[in-house]
């Protein structure tokens, strides 16, 4: 029995260590110089999400704060300062079309502050 | 040039390196750039790291994800092994806290958790040619929880003692030593009802 389990260690023992992957070295010397080709996919992965989401977090809280005039606007986490946006890119923002449109679809709520219903 | 684009061993400069550099020397060099000293690093730690990951992940991918990411803590990282411990061991505690890491959050997202349920999946782990009791160990380690096949794994596969395995492992000797005894009981019985 000794002599089974000690051939039974030797084998596993000696059995050989698995091989490396083949790109497994160059792929080491892309991340000690930065390249990207170095991380894993898993990694990639990650930072296109991260990329991703804060590219929807800057555009929603810039789309937000736009259509805020200076004193509506209340200091939140999103807000950007409205000095971020000039005067010449506030119409971009919030299209002409839309508030006509708006206006006229309920006539007397918002062409004037006036002509609120008492 | 891309030393690991020639993967037919070590290059003529690096075979003159071979045993006049210490590791520590070998990773120093590697650190500040010197591709030769990160071959043949790589080629000679390398491939017992793998072997060691893919037991205690027993997934050939994984396991090279994080081969990777260790190797990346020793030339970039801001810890480096002391003089007085060795490569080895301190790249295997870096390579097994990885590995408890992604063993971790995996059971927390309460995937695949194999270990419990005994469907190992051994991925392409290579086997001998004296294949039938190296394939019986392989198989009994398989059954058992991730600390178990650590334990047997760097004992009796990388050689350690059990002083720089309860320093990798961060445990007493004597729960090693123990872990270690029930493998060997349970090779042995299985072993006499073959």
């Amino acid at each position: 029995m000794k002599d089974r389990i000690d051939q039974a260690l030797d084998s596993y023992r000696k059995a050989p260590h698995p091989s490396l992957p083949d790109d497994g070295l160059s792929r080491l010397q892309d991340s000690l110089s930065g390249g990207n080709s170095a991380r894993t996919p898993n990694q990639k992965l990650l930072r296109y999400a991260t990329a991703a989401s804060l590219a929807l977090v800057f555009f929603a809280s810039g789309f937000f704060s736009g259509r805020k005039t200076a004193d509506q606007s209340l200091p939140t986490a999103l807000h950007f300062p409205r000095s971020f946006y000039p005067e010449s890119r506030l119409p971009e923002i919030v299209p002409p079309a839309f508030t006509v449109a708006l206006t006229e679809s309920i006539p007397g709520v918002f062409s004037s502050p006036d002509a609120i219903p008492r | 040039m891309l030393l690991g684009q020639e993967r037919g061993g070590p290059p003529a400069e690096a075979e003159e390196m071979i045993g006049q550099k210490p590791d520590h020397q070998l990773a120093k060099a590697a650190r500040e750039g010197d591709q030769t000293a990160l071959a043949l690093l790589y080629d000679d730690l390398g491939p017992p790291l793998l072997g060691f990951l893919h037991q205690m992940v027993q997934d050939r991918s994984i396991a090279e994800d994080l081969l990777h990411d260790t190797f990346l803590r020793l030339l970039q990282g801001g810890s480096h092994p002391g003089e007085d411990s060795g490569i080895k061991p301190w790249l295997f505690t870096v390579g097994r806290n990885l590995a408890l890491d992604f063993l971790r959050s995996r059971r927390r997202r309460n995937q695949l958790d194999r270990q419990l349920d005994g469907k190992t999946i051994m991925g392409s782990m290579p086997t001998t040619d004296s294949g039938s009791l190296n394939d019986f160990v392989e198989r009994t380690l398989a059954t058992l929880p991730e600390k178990y096949r650590t334990t047997f794994h760097l004992r009796i596969k990388q050689d350690f003692t059990y002083q720089e395995m309860a320093a990798i492992c961060d445990e007493p000797e004597g729960t090693l030593r123990s872990r270690v005894h029930h493998i060997m009981g349970l090779l042995r019985k299985g072993l006499t009802e073959k």
